[in-house]
């Protein structure tokens, strides 16, 4: 077929260009993976208070809250075809450097005995995989919404949906984690959104293609 | 992160950019003749900046020109006329060459950039380049309501309306069976590259 004929093809009856609407599939995909790991999070607990809203908790709250909003921006950008992207990544290292800060101040002002507890707690061997595991629905939903956009760096949009969707599952992980050591969420939190941002940029060329 | 662009799109970007992105602007707003000629335009840069990087595949090139510029019709809701248009065509061009080779990896040794070729044998011939797609015949693999819906509108020539009431459908059922025909399409012509 001549290119001219197919110009011509597109061209009739093209009429004006839909309105852009990228993001309400990416904020269905936000719901569905909050609500997923959230209530993943409120069941496993039962009937206790979630450990979450337990004053001395608030810099895991932060923590995942901050990561979600560099996240959310990430990915709202990254599903486009020009996407800008410096500024949330840097907000993402600042976000992740400020709390190893607060783990290192931590261990700083603990006594040698202490580290090891500060380090491991009592649930280091399975914190970053229940993260990973608590992500997964959003991190599915979220492939699903970028699949249909328009993303041209699947590699980088992959990560952005991984990290985005590891930090609903330390929200919905959260609620059950019983830790209270700066040094342990720095370490295994991060470790877990990690692993989700690792699995995203993985399944991105392939999934993400169009 | 700042992708950076090849030479096609960012020479003389002054004159080519901004006469390109006033035709694009029109043609976003609705007007087919503003629309075809700056698809041509394009189509011309799109062709020199793809067989730069298809030596190995040159027989290829024109069906990827015509494949990125479906994308470029499907995505358009995705232009922001804030951005350069060339960085925004560059993009999404850029992904389908990728997706090309990924999909041939038997090019992979042969995709080195050539650039001591002149611009104007690179550019060829606008009015005879011809791909292998047969828009016929892909036309057929579709469902029938995407099929009826794209004769209709654009090789026939009805306004939406029109069309409509020849099949009886809403004019913005219409327009959704258009826009999932062409996109089923885009997937069909990467099977026949």
């Amino acid at each position: 077929m001549k290119t001219k004929d197919f110009i011509d093809f597109l061209a009739t009856g093209a009429g004006p260009a839909p309105a852009a609407n990228t993001s309400y599939k990416l904020r269905a995909a936000l719901l569905a993976g909050l609500a997923t790991s959230l209530g993943a999070g409120l069941v496993a607990n039962g009937t206790a208070t979630p450990a979450i809203l337990l004053a001395s908790r608030w810099y895991k709250l932060l923590y995942a809250l901050s990561i979600l909003a560099c996240g959310w921006v990430m990915v709202t950008q990254l599903a486009r075809p020009l996407s800008r992207v410096h500024r949330s990544l840097w907000g993402l290292v600042a976000v992740v450097l400020i709390m190893a800060g607060f783990g290192i101040w931590a261990l700083i002002n603990a006594p040698p005995d202490q580290y090891a507890a500060l380090l491991l707690g009592q649930s280091w061997q399975v914190c970053s995989l229940l993260i990973m595991l608590f992500s997964l629905p959003g991190l599915a939903a979220l492939l699903w919404a970028l699949r249909s956009l328009t993303p041209t760096r699947l590699r980088l949009a992959g990560f952005a949906a991984g990290v985005f969707a590891g930090s609903m599952g330390a929200l919905g992980y959260s609620v059950i984690c019983l830790e209270d050591s700066f040094l342990f969420v720095a370490v295994w939190y991060t470790l877990g959104i990690g692993l989700s941002g690792l699995l995203g940029m993985l399944l991105g060329p392939n999934v993400l293609n169009w | 992160m700042a992708v950076e662009m090849p030479r096609e799109f960012s020479s003389r970007l002054g004159i080519v950019e901004s006469e390109l992105k006033a035709l694009w602007l029109q043609a976003q707003a609705g007007d087919e003749t503003a629309y075809r000629d700056v698809l041509g335009r394009i189509a011309r840069l799109l062709r020199a900046y793809l067989r730069r990087r298809m030596a190995g595949a040159l027989d290829d090139v024109e069906d990827l020109v015509q494949e990125c510029l479906l994308a470029l019709h499907l995505q358009r809701a995705s232009y922001d006329s804030n951005q350069p248009l060339s960085a925004w065509v560059y993009a999404i061009s850029r992904h389908k060459l990728i997706d090309f080779w990924r999909r041939n990896k038997r090019y992979g040794a042969l995709n080195d950039p050539i650039d001591d070729v002149d611009e104007m044998l690179l550019a060829g011939d606008a009015n005879e380049a011809t791909s292998h797609v047969d828009l016929a015949r892909l036309l057929g693999e579709l469902p029938d309501a995407q099929r009826r819906a794209i004769e209709l509108t654009k090789l026939e020539g009805l306004s939406v309306a029109e069309a409509a009431a020849r099949i009886g459908m809403s004019e913005g059922a219409i327009r959704v069976q258009v826009h999932r025909g062409l996109k089923r399409l885009s997937l069909l012509v990467k099977v026949v590259i």
